[in-house]
This record gives structure tokens, sequence and C-alpha cells, in this order.
């Protein structure tokens, strides 16, 4: 995916219906489910073995940096269901290592980076994921998120430092809140994205 | 994976002292969750039983663990409706919105299915007139098997050496498969913060030698802590010498440390009106499904006990469950707190 | 879809979970503090916790040590309001400036003013007030909590102004005990519960109100206790007990006089303590049933000396001084012949041989079955138990607000007068009792500050004392002290007025240049009672006259002489609601009071910390200083016999003043408005002329009162001089110790009315002087009285407990509304703490049985209207198996803005008095502060309820 460069243009590029984005080309993103056995504890692995997730079978990603930051936007059509508990979210995730895996959100001895939004909450999350649902909240800071509903689709923006992007490639996770998907329970990149300067 | 922990500290709530007075919740309350999104948690509270109680009908809503294989069991995760409570209150628009009595101080918000922590108090089972019910206060067990740490996948909660089940709320991530996996559906969702949160065992009195809010607190004198390794401690008498101490639903398989003496009633009143001295109005099959068929031991022991002294015998069991001086519900943790140096505290 | 609740708050920083729980757990200080309202027994020392200046928490203190060995401590005392006042502090409902109505009284509409403008206006219309009908036409009714009732009280005696006797309007006053002890107030300490043996919980719901306290049932139970829980509806109390006896509404009386009537049949009566303590072996006339008096037999003599029947010598004087027999046998069975001198013979009979007869013709087991719906068996095995065993009748004040409460708390005390249950540990019956911290009062009374001033006043009063009894060397010192209460009622003018805590009057002395009366006669001519009381068909129909002929007699007679006031031409002008809540409070409510009362009133002033339903009503509301905001003291009671101290712990939120400062910036005022109106004095109602410009002075005592720290350590003081506290308490003690144990009672009425020594290491009993020392009753025949033969009584057929079914007041309905304190607040206080709202259903509700509620189509929390011929209210169902069918419980407490239209329950409460609550001139019938006195009824209101249809918001 081409990343492509504006100057002086971050304002608007953090709002996810800015004009700005649209000269930007995005690509469609397939993802998938994080298997039931895969999952980190007995108890979810139990709850949710007869359960479909991760129920999001694609979305849209598009990126570009305004040399300090990058603006990672994401879209999906919104599950109609009324939410329960759960909100909808969506994440952004990078390599910690060489050797990361994006389709399991990273493992213990490879991590990935994950920015991360959820409906109805201000800030949004710096996370060092090891496995499906494995996050810890980390001190990076600059983590933002804005987000969209019009028309049936969310439309959300994560921006970070412009350095995440330096591993060359990215994924994207998407929670559907209404299945009470959170945790390793998203729809999950199948494979990198890798990134190119534009 | 369960630590087993070296100490545990242990609750018991004698139930024939209990009245349900919410002085527990609200001094818990006052102390600790007053603070964004808390309106709504009691993580200390007393339902009347029979009832729903809070959230309702947690007695039907799963989780726990096989207690033979240690497998957990799916739960259902409470919702925030279901929960009830919080409201906020038209305040001002009563006392200065010139509505001359047509706006009344009520709670705001819809009345379909409302519903909150106390909600079906006093309201009990049965006819008149023998309808019946009791009080039973709940926290958290802090259990020895506790599916709650065992559910989280971001580590946020932990069994500490003392054995109370703490949660490192800057790594939780508000997952809450914790609130689905806990039988006893105590634990709260903060939806500002967007942490889960349940009774921390006033872990900071604990260290500094105090007892905990709900047991010092208690004016009802119902409520014993203690360390239950430790046989000469009142927790453990009450559970292992006399086993007038059960834990609540023991089926849920998670071995909660918060233990209750279960309630004798009044006898029955039979057609006629006259009493039924072979009967109490609570049905001890219903006991049964809270406290497991070990309940018809201990009532027998508590009122064969209280018999005795009535014929003029003495009991040690009497005398422990009446903890003549306040200090002996206190367990180790006796401190007056003002004797703390207020930089001290915590 | 929806988004999750949005927030915009800030997110909470912090650096660690468990370092932010233990950054919460700190404090910058810490005070005693207690709950200085009028919660009863209350006294719970806390422990109030400071932050940045404000009150963040508080906790018990759980400092009382041992009393007596084997019997539990009292800690930690404290209830769940207790251990959240903080929060009702700085809460949404706290009045922090002053507030003046703009639009229609009751419209919630206000301007905030300033002190001085608010004050100004105020003393405009006292002043006018004064002018026009005279300073008795400014009026309080009050409250018993001493922080508000003493500044109180000292304002309306400066001014001369006129106040209600407070337990007349909220009836907390057990007619019969009074009927039969000569007082209403017999309180053992708490810690004596677990001493019981039987412990009857009858008209009191102590799992609701008397949460710091239950555990001694708890433990007395363990102790090999019985609990036996007497109540129509399977109430909360019934929790814990061994027998629940469930009994038809207010049929109490016939159930108390089978027990009664078994002791008698089955020879378990305690003959020696009958004969002794009880009036039952004093002879009575059999032609006109009353007494036989030493006047009858001897054309001289006392009026009141009656006699005594001994078996082969005849007559014997009833001794007035000592009540022990010394090994001499009276009758108390049997029908004897008497010369009276007027030649004629009349036949006699011991009271105890009429009470019989009346037992075994209307009150067999059996026979009761039909009234109570009680089975005969259940009564034969408590009679056989209570006769047996040391009892305890836990009574609340319910009973006393029940139409013929004194016919039940009669039969209750008979119970125990025929087991011998009263005067040794374990035993007896309760109310409510206060006193013992006579400094209080002294210190604002007394010539001026210092010790020289209060050995002054105590000197005073122990020669008034010992002048009393030098009239008749028979009277112990309760009994001189309650008739000196009486002429000064009578008369309105002592310089002596004893009274109790709880009105102002302390018993010390130097009170009172104010009025007062009972509110019965309020609110008979100045608030439509009138129409109420003699309505056809609500009244009293075992009576053979109208209500009106027995309250004109009552009048002619002079049985209220000084106190029948106000006169329907003596309106009242300003109202001074300081703590108290008319509106709330008075049987009727809003119903009997706006269109009759208001009117009268050009201004009304509710000096409160928080918005009251009254305060809604009224022209201004002043914001005074929280509890933990002034220094003060609990309402002291034998039930804890410490004197609780409560610290001001931080400053008044807002613009609000302590009490002291709100009245004396109003004298303040009221002599500058009086000077610049060219006025210089007025005449009180005495016919005495006050001075405008010494209000202030007279007020402060020359600033003595505003020195709060000055004043509480006289206060501490002048107890210990009093002695009823041990010397050298004072404030650095009390600061110190946060509370102290009574070594004395001192010389309040409701204190000496323990009639019982307080010693160091033993649980309280009351009554122990008549049983260990043979003292004299306070009443008319000098025993426990139960043959009242004044005439009404006699006509009434009530000389002796019976039973008499409830009248129908408001109406002839299918149901009953009873009612009692409820779980979650004093009163109204707390109503408002959102805490204390999330532990219930956060609104008003009442609890109906599912029969009838399925009968007219009601679901749980629907809303319904409850209705009889007075009014009517709208409330939510709360549908419950415990409640008898036939029975609604409306627990009190909730404040009337709570419901729809601010209509409250006691809108439907017609307010009746006992008819012949208005006797008098007759012993102890005579009216003293806070005792004999006409009391409203409001508990089996008859009622109906309907579904209300609501359109759903």
């Amino acid at each position: 995916m081409k990343v492509s460069t504006m100057k002086g243009g971050a304002a608007d590029l953090a709002s996810p219906g800015s004009a700005a984005w649209n000269s930007v080309v995005g690509e469609s993103v397939s993802l998938g489910a994080i298997p039931a056995a895969a999952q980190p504890t007995a108890y979810i692995r139990e709850a949710w073995a007869k359960r479909a997730y991760a129920s999001t079978s694609s979305a849209k990603v598009a990126a570009v940096s305004d040399g300090d930051r990058l603006y990672v936007r994401i879209e999906w059509p919104d599950d109609a269901k009324a939410n329960g508990e759960f909100p909808d979210g969506a994440g952004v995730v990078f390599p910690g290592a060489a050797n990361s895996a994006v389709e399991t959100l990273g493992s213990a001895s490879a991590p990935v980076g994950l920015w991360c939004w959820q409906a109805g909450r201000d800030e949004a999350l710096d996370i060092e994921s090891r496995g499906p649902g494995v996050f810890r909240r980390q001190a990076g800071d600059g983590v933002k998120a804005a987000a969209a509903l019009a028309g049936g689709k969310w439309t959300v923006v994560l921006s970070g430092p412009a350095a995440a992007a330096k591993g060359g490639k990215l994924g994207v996770v998407v929670w559907n809140g209404s299945n009470e998907e959170r945790a390793g329970l998203g729809a999950v990149s199948k494979s990198w994205l890798g990134l190119e300067q534009a | 994976m369960t630590e087993t922990a070296a100490h545990q500290i242990a609750w018991v709530y004698d139930l024939n002292k209990c009245i349900g007075c919410q002085t527990c919740s609200v001094a818990c309350k006052v102390l600790w969750t007053r603070d964004e999104g808390e309106k709504h948690e009691w993580w200390c509270s007393v339902n009347t039983q029979p009832g729903l109680g809070t959230p309702k009908g947690w007695e039907t809503m799963g989780g726990g663990a096989d207690p033979e294989t240690g497998a957990p069991k799916v739960g259902h995760q409470p919702t925030r409706e279901e929960f009830g409570g919080g409201f906020d209150f038209n305040y001002y628009e009563v006392f200065y919105g010139g509505t001359a009595g047509k706006a009344h101080l009520e709670p705001q918000g819809s009345r379909e299915n409302r519903w909150a922590m106390n909600w079906d108090e006093d309201q009990g089972a049965g006819e008149w007139p023998n309808s019946y019910y009791f009080y039973l206060p709940r926290m958290c067990n802090h259990c020895t098997n506790p599916v709650c740490v065992q559910a989280c996948a971001t580590g946020a909660l932990s069994k500490r050496e003392d054995g109370l089940v703490l949660r490192d709320e800057d790594a939780c991530l508000g997952d809450r498969f914790c609130m689905e996996a806990c039988p006893y559906k105590k634990i709260y969702f903060n939806y500002e913060r967007h942490v889960a949160q349940q009774c921390i065992g006033c872990f900071p009195r604990i260290e500094a030698g105090v007892a905990p809010a709900c047991v010092r607190q208690c004016p009802g004198r119902a409520v014993f802590v203690g360390w239950l390794e430790d046989e000469t401690s009142a927790v453990s008498r009450l559970v292992n010498e006399w086993k007038v101490a059960l834990p609540l639903h023991g089926e849920a398989g998670t071995k909660p440390n918060v233990y209750y003496v279960p309630p004798l009633s009044p006898y029955r009143l039979k057609e006629d009106m006259s009493i039924d001295y072979e009967q109490p109005r609570i049905p001890p099959e219903y006991l049964e499904s809270l406290f497991g068929p070990e309940v018809h031991g201990a009532l027998a022991t508590v009122k064969g006990e209280m018999e005795k002294v009535r014929e003029g015998g003495s009991s040690e069991l009497m005398k422990t469950l009446i903890a003549y001086k306040w200090q002996e519900l206190l367990g180790p943790f006796t401190r007056d707190p003002v004797e703390l140096t207020p930089s001290a505290a915590g | 879809m929806r988004p999750m609740q949005a927030t915009t708050k800030s997110q909470q920083v912090y650096t660690g979970t468990k370092d932010l729980y233990r950054k919460k757990w700190t404090w910058d200080s810490v005070f005693w503090g207690t709950h200085c309202v009028d919660c009863y027994p209350g006294n719970c020392p806390m422990r109030v916790y400071v932050k940045d200046g404000l009150v963040f928490r508080e906790e018990q203190s759980g400092t009382f040590g041992t009393i007596e060995e084997g019997v539990p401590d009292f800690n930690p005392m404290g209830c769940q309001k207790g251990a959240s006042w903080s929060q009702s502090l700085y809460g949404p409902d706290r009045i922090l400036y002053p507030l003046k109505r703009v639009g229609e009284r009751g419209e919630g509409k206000w301007n905030r003013v300033s002190w001085d403008d608010a004050l100004t206006d105020i003393a405009d219309r006292m002043i006018d007030a004064i002018q026009e009908q005279g300073p008795q036409s400014i009026v309080h009714e009050g409250t018993p909590e001493m922080a508000t009732v003493i500044p109180t009280n000292k304002f309306f005696s400066v001014i001369g102004g006129h106040g209600l006797d407070l337990n007349g309007s909220i009836n907390d006053f057990s007619i019969g005990l009074y009927e039969t002890f000569g007082r209403f107030s017999p309180v053992s300490s708490a810690d004596d519960w677990f001493n019981s043996e039987i412990v009857l919980i009858w008209h009191m719901n102590p799992v609701y109100t008397r949460i710091p306290f239950y555990h001694f049932i708890a433990e007395a139970r363990y102790n090999g206790a019985e609990v036996i829980n007497i109540s129509p509806d399977v109430n909360p109390s019934h929790l814990h007990a061994d027998v629940q006896v469930s009994i038809n509404g207010a049929s109490d009386p016939a159930f108390g006089l089978a027990m009664v009537q078994v002791m008698f049949e089955e020879n378990l009566a305690h003959w020696k303590f009958i004969k002794e303590q009880t009036d039952l072996g004093f002879l009575v006339r059999t032609d006109n049933w009353h007494y036989l008096r030493q006047t009858d037999v001897e054309a001289k003599g006392r009026e009141d000396q009656m006699y005594q029947w001994v078996p082969g010598t005849g007559l014997k004087l009833a001794d007035r001084g000592n009540i022990f027999l010394n090994g001499t046998e009276i009758a108390l069975e049997g029908s004897y012949e008497v010369k009276l001198a007027n030649g004629s013979t009349v036949t006699v009979r011991p009271a105890c041989d009429i009470l019989r007869q009346q037992l075994n013709e209307r009150f067999t087991p059996e026979k009761q079955q039909a009234i109570t719906g009680v089975h005969p068996d259940t009564v034969r095995m408590i009679a056989r138990k209570v006769a047996t065993k040391r009892t305890n009748i836990m009574l609340g004040y319910n009973a006393c607000k029940f139409y013929h409460g004194d016919l039940m708390e009669r039969a209750q005390a008979l119970l125990l007068a025929v087991s011998g249950n009263w005067g040794k540990k374990g035993t007896g019956i309760r109310c409510w009792a206060s006193g013992m911290h006579d400094g209080a009062f002294i210190a604002v009374n007394k010539p001026g500050p210092g010790a020289a001033n209060t050995e002054i006043v105590l000197s005073g009063r122990d020669a008034m004392i010992a002048a009393m009894k030098a009239t008749d060397p028979t009277m112990t010192t309760e009994i001189a002290v309650k008739k000196m209460g009486q002429i000064s009622a009578m008369t309105q003018r002592s310089r002596f007025r004893p009274g109790r805590t709880g009105d102002g009057d302390s018993g010390t002395g130097f009170m009172m240049d104010g009025t007062s009366s009972p509110p019965a006669f309020w609110w008979y001519w100045q608030a439509g009672y009138k129409e109420r009381w003699e309505h056809e068909g609500w009244g009293d129909t075992s009576l053979p006259r109208t209500f009106k002929e027995y309250f004109d007699e009552a009048i002619t007679k002079g049985w209220w002489q000084g106190m029948d006031h106000p006169r329907p031409e003596e309106e009242p002008r300003v109202l001074i609601e300081c703590g108290g809540n008319m509106l709330r409070r008075t049987r009727g409510g809003k119903t009997a009071l706006l269109p009759t009362l208001w009117p009268k009133l050009s201004t009304i002033v509710s000096i409160d910390f928080r918005m009251s339903q009254t305060g809604l009503y009224s022209d201004y509301v002043l914001p005074a200083a929280q509890h933990y905001e002034k220094i003060g003291f609990h309402i002291p009671t034998p039930h804890l016999l410490n004197l609780t101290f409560s610290d001001k712990a931080a400053e008044p939120a807002g613009e609000a003043r302590n009490e002291f400062q709100i009245y004396y910036a109003l004298t303040r005022k009221i002599a500058e408005r009086a000077e610049a109106r060219g006025l210089v004095e007025y005449t009180d109602s005495k016919g005495e002329q006050r001075q405008f410009a010494n209000l202030p002075d007279a007020y402060s005592m020359k600033g003595f009162l505003l020195d709060e720290e000055r004043l509480a350590d006289e206060q501490i003081r002048d107890s210990a001089l009093a002695g009823t506290l041990p010397m050298g308490t004072n404030l650095r003690t009390m600061r110190e110790k946060g509370h102290v144990r009574f070594i004395d009672w001192g010389l309040s009425p409701m204190a000496l009315a323990q009639a019982s020594p307080i010693k160091p290491n033993e649980t309280h009993v009351p009554f122990r002087d008549h049983t260990e020392r043979g003292h004299p009753f306070p009443t008319y025949s000098r025993r426990a009285q139960f043959y009242i033969d004044h005439d009404w009584f006699i006509e009434a057929n009530e000389a002796l407990p019976t039973y008499k079914p409830n009248p129908k007041f408001g109406g002839n309905y299918p149901l009953g509304m009873t009612s009692g304190h409820n779980r979650w607040s004093i009163h109204t206080m707390n109503q408002g703490n959102w805490v204390i709202l999330g532990t219930h259903r956060g609104e008003p509700d009442v609890v109906v049985n599912p029969d009838d509620a399925a009968a007219r189509g009601v679901k749980d929390g629907e809303l319904i209207r409850v209705y009889n011929d007075v009014s009517s209210f709208k409330v939510r169902a709360r549908i419950s198996p415990t409640v008898k069918p036939g029975q609604i419980v409306s627990y009190n407490g909730w404040a009337g803005f709570q419901y729809d239209d601010w209509s409250g329950a006691n809108e439907i409460e017609p307010g009746m008095v006992k008819w012949i609550g208005f006797a008098g001139g007759y012993g102890h019938l005579s009216h003293l502060g806070a005792e004999w006195q006409p009391v409203p009824a409001d508990r089996w209101v008859p009622c109906d309820f309907e579904k209300v249809s609501e359109v759903q918001a």
C-alpha cells in the first residue's frame, strides 16, 4: 500500500470525513478469525469454541504520513445489530519484531504494536500485544483516534508517530461489539500489508 | 494458573446477625467507589433472599468451574441494565425549577426493566403468615480457585500472598471475561474508565493492620475476618472446627473464601394459626440450594448449641458467635485507623 | 446501532492501581463526630476524616470499653446513614445561600439574597407581628436535636415567642406507659437487652430502627434468650425471631390481656410484686367505680389517699411514701363492706378482682382469638414463658400512634406487672428518655458565664426542690420536679420550669420566658382540625358523647389552663422552622395546613442545611451549618448513658452559619429595625415589657454564646458541676475521648424517671428504686396504676386496660395503612443522600399484599393512588407476601417532594387525637413538657388504593 506524504494537512487528516482523504487510495484488506484454540485462556476457548466471531470479513485501509505522524484510515460496514455491553472497535497493527505475526496479534516472543480505537471512548490506546487479547498498555504517547458512523459504515482514523511505519508493514483488526467481540475475538488481517513511500 | 496463597484471608458472615442494613455496602462505597463511573458499583452489597438480587438473576448467570476438573464454565455477561442503579436525580428541577410540585424527586431515565442493587428488598417469598426472607451480604469471594484470574487475557488479575484477588487496573483493558467467568457476578464494569472493578479486600487497611471497612463498620457485629489457616482464628473455628460457616454456591467450584453461617427462621404456622414446631419457615431445601447439603448439619449444630444454652448449659460456639468483645470479630486486624499518622495511612 | 455510553470526561491519570487505592485512604486530620439530629437513640461516635479542608468520609470509632463483664460491648455503633453522612454535607440538596421565595409559596422559584437583605425583611415582619399580635404570634415547632433546640429556644425565650410541644407533634409519647407509670420514659441501656431470657418485639421494628443496637438481641438469643416478634405483617424483625406472632392490626390489647388471664388462671402471677408495685390491691367502690378515698371514709384527709384491704384487719391506708408492704398481706380478691363518713355502706373490691372478672369474661385465650387471630396455644405458651423468665418488651414509638395505643401499652405494662418483669436486669419495656447533660442548658441560661453562676443555678434549683418536698414529705425528687413542672406549665410563668432536653427545658431551671403549649390546641383552633376531629363517622363510637362535648368540658374545667392557646383570635404570624419540618411531620400535611394555617402567616422561615418539604413552602430558607460544621452533642439517652461529642471538622459550606450566629444576627437586626422605626419596647403575653435594644445582648449573653469553644466547654463543665459527668470533664477531655459515660441523672424529669442508680460497671435497668427501695411511682395513686378512676375513663369503660376496635378515622375503607420508621433515613434526613438513594429503589413506595394488589390489577412497581375521605396520594406499589392481606405499609420518612404533587402519605392522615386524651385535673394526667397531652393517631388509617394509568414518557 502506498503511503503518501502530505505536509501541513495534519488537522484535516485526523478527521475521518475530511476532504483531505479524497485523493488517498486505499486497499481492501481481508480479515479472519484467530482460532479458538489459539485464544489465551481456557475460559475464552470454552466460551467461543462454538460461537462465531471475527464477523467482519474485510476492511478498507488507507494511510498518509505528514512526516511526523502516520494516519491510518479504516473503513468497514457496521453490523446493524444493537451493541450490548461491548463497543465496536478497530486497531492498526505494526510488527514489534522481525518475525511478528499479524494474524495472531503477535506472540509472547514476537509482540506487535496496536493502535486501538473503541466507540464511545475518548482516548485511543497504544498497546503492546503478545498474542490474541494478550494486551498491555504502553507508555507510548500520541496515539489518537477519530471515528464517524454514516451510511452504515464506520470510518476511523488512527494516528501516531510516523516511526511506527518503519517496519514497513501494518495490519488491521476490527471488533464487532454487537457480537461481543473484544480482545482476540476481532477480525484480524490475514497477512501484513506492505507499506511503500508514495 | 493459580498460585496457592501462603495465607488466606477469609470472611464469615453470620446470617443470624445480619439485618440487611447495608452499612457494609455504604462503608465500602464511601471509601472506594465514589469516583468517575463508579456510581452503580457496590463491591459489597446485601440482598434479600429469596430474590433476584444484584445483578438481577445473578444466580442463574453461570460461570465458575467444574468442581472436579476445574474446567471453566461459560457464564453470562451481566449487563448495565441487570445491575441497574446508579441513578441520576432531578434535584435542581424539583427545588429550583418552579414546577410547583409537578416535578418530584425521582430517579431519571426509563422505568422499563428498571433495577437496582437492592431493588427487591424485603419482598421475600412464601405466603402470609408464613412469608419469609433473610439477608445475604455479598462481595468478591477472593476465591482459592479464582476463575476470574484464569479467564483474563491480559493478566490484570492476580492472587496475592495474603489470598486477596486483586486487579491491576492499568493492565485491565475492559474485556470482561472475568465478569462472565465469575459465578457470583460481583465484578462491575466502569463505563467511564473502561475497566472492570471489584472488592479490593481493603488491602491498604489490611496492610496497615486495620480490618476491612465491611467488617469494622458492621454494626450488626455479623462479620468475622481472619486467616483461614490459623486454627485459633474465629473464621477457622467456624469454618473448619464447627463447620457452621459454609461457602455460598460451593458447587460453582471456585473455592470461595467468604463463608456464611446459615439462617435459622421462625417456626411455620399451621392452617389454624397454631405453631408448627417441626418446621422453620425458610424451606431447608432452599437453603441447600445456596449452601449445599452441609447446610442441614450446620443449622442443626447452631440450633443444638442454642438449645444447650437455653437449658442452662455453656457453648463455646455461642460464645464465639456472640463475640463479647468487638475486637474478636476483627481477627488480627484490630488496629484503630486513627493510630496511623495521616501520611502513613494507606 | 448505538455507541457505548459516551463520555466526555477526562480520564483519570494514575501511576498504579495499588498506589491509587492506598492514596484514597489518606487524610489530613481526624475529628470526633456524631449526627446531632433527631436520631434516637443515636449517639454513634464516629471519626470524621478531613482532606483538603473538606470532610471526605467517616467511620465508627469503635472506642467503647466493656461495661459489664459477660455482656457484649457497644462497638461499633453506627449505621449506613451515619457512615455516609459526609455525602449529604456537600450534596445537591444542601442549602448554601439565603434563598427568598419569588412567585407563590410552593411554586419552587427562588432568588439568592444576601444575609442582610433576608434578615432585614424577616426582622421587619417580626416587628409587625409583635405590634399586631404580640410576640407570641411568632412561633416555632422545633426538633429535639440539641444543636438547634438550644439556640432556637433561647431566641424564643428572649423575644417571648411561642413554642409547640414537640412530643405532641411527633407523637413519640407513649400514653399508655404514662398512664400506668406516671412517666412514659423507662429505658434500659441497650446492652441490658442481652440479659433478657424472653424478648418480645412488640410494636417495634429494631431491624430497621435500632441498627446499632440490634446485635444485643441477636447476641441475647445466642445467650439463651427466645425472641418473639409480634406484628400483623411479617415485618423485618421476624427475621431472627424464634416465633412470629401474626396478629390482627390494632388488636394487641386483647392478646396481652389474654396472657395476663393465663397467668392468673394458672397461678403464675407474681402476687407479691402485684401487691407492692401496682394499684391492683387498691379498693374500688362498686357504686360509682371510683377508688375508695380517705375523703370518703374519714370526710377529711387526702383525696388521693387510697386503701388496701388486709384480711382479718380490714382497711389499710395505702402508703404514699413507700410501696413496700413489709410482710403485710393485702387482698387482691373478694368484696368487702366499708362504712363511709356519711354513714352509708359501700361494697368495695380490689381493682385486681374487677380486672380478673373482666379478663375471664372477655379475654380468655379462646375469646381473644376472635379478636386477634392468634391461636390460644400460642397465648398460653408465651404467657407461661413470660411468667417464668426475665422478659423485656421491645416497644417502639408505634403503639402510641394508634388511636387506642394507650390500651395496647397498658396491657403490655400489665403483662410485665403480673409477671414481675421490671426493676431487674433483662426486664422492662422501653420508650425514650433524654437528659443528663444538664450543663448544656444551665450554661445558656445562667446569669452569666463562669462556674460561680453555675453554682447559683444549682443551689437555686436544689432549694426549690427542697421547698416542694417540704409540702409533701412522701415526694421523691422526681415527683417534686414533676409537680413543679406541671404548676409552671399551668402558669406559663415560672422561672423554674423543668422540662426535658428535647423541649429545651433541661430540668435545670431558669428557662423559657416564652410560652409553650401542646399543639392540639393550635391544630384545633388555627389549623382546621376542629372539622376533622368533629367529623361525623370518624370518631370514637365507643364513647357516649361527641368530641365537642369532651373538648368543651376540658376547657371549661380549666384542665389545660394556661396551655389552651393559641385561641382562635390569637392568630400566628411568623413561623420559624429550625430543624423542624412541619409540612412533612404533621398528620394531614399540606391538605391540612396550606388552606388553614399558611394564609395566617405573614412569614415562614426555614433554617436548615438542606431543602425540606416545609422549606419548599417557606418564604425564606436560611442556610445552617451541618453537623460536621459546628460543635455539638447528641441527645443523651439511657440507652447508652454517654455524652457523645461532635466537633467542628470543617468550615460551613457556602454562606451557611451555625444557628447561634443566625439568631444573634436576627436579634441585632430586630433591634436595628425597631430603632429605625422609632420603636423602643413591647409587651409580651405575660404583660411584661421587653426592650428591642436589649435583645442582642440578652440572646448572646453579651457574646458568650457566640464563642463556640467557650460555650461548649462551659456546657460540659456545668454538667460536671451538676454531678452528671465526672469532675474534670471539659472540652479538652471530650476532644480526647469523644464520649464519656454519665455518672448521675441530673434533674430532668425523663432522666429522673429511670428511678434507678447509674452503676459504673453494670447495665442500666429502670425502676430499681421501686423494686429495691420501695419508692412510689409519680402517678395519682403512687403505684403503677392500672385502674384510672378519672370520670372520663370510667365513662369510656377504660378505667382498666381493655380492648377497643380502631375507629374509622378517615372513613369506612377495607384497608388499614400502617407505618413505621424506614431503614434508609432519619425522618427525611438522608432521603436526598445519593449514596442512600442507591440502596433502595430511589423513591417512595408502599408495601401491599399480592392478593390485594391482584384484586386491583396492580403489579410490582406500578403507580397507585391511595385514598380515603381525607385525601389521597400517589406512590409506587411494592408487592410482598410479608404484608397481611388488608394491610398496606407506608414506611415513613420520605420527603413530600419525593411524591407526585409533593403529596406524601401523611396527606391521608386525619390526625385524630384520642378524645379522652383531653382529660386532666387528675394527678399525673396533667401536662408537663413532652408528657400528658392529646396526640395524633396515624396507624391503621382506613384507606383503599387503585391503579393509576401511566403514560410512559
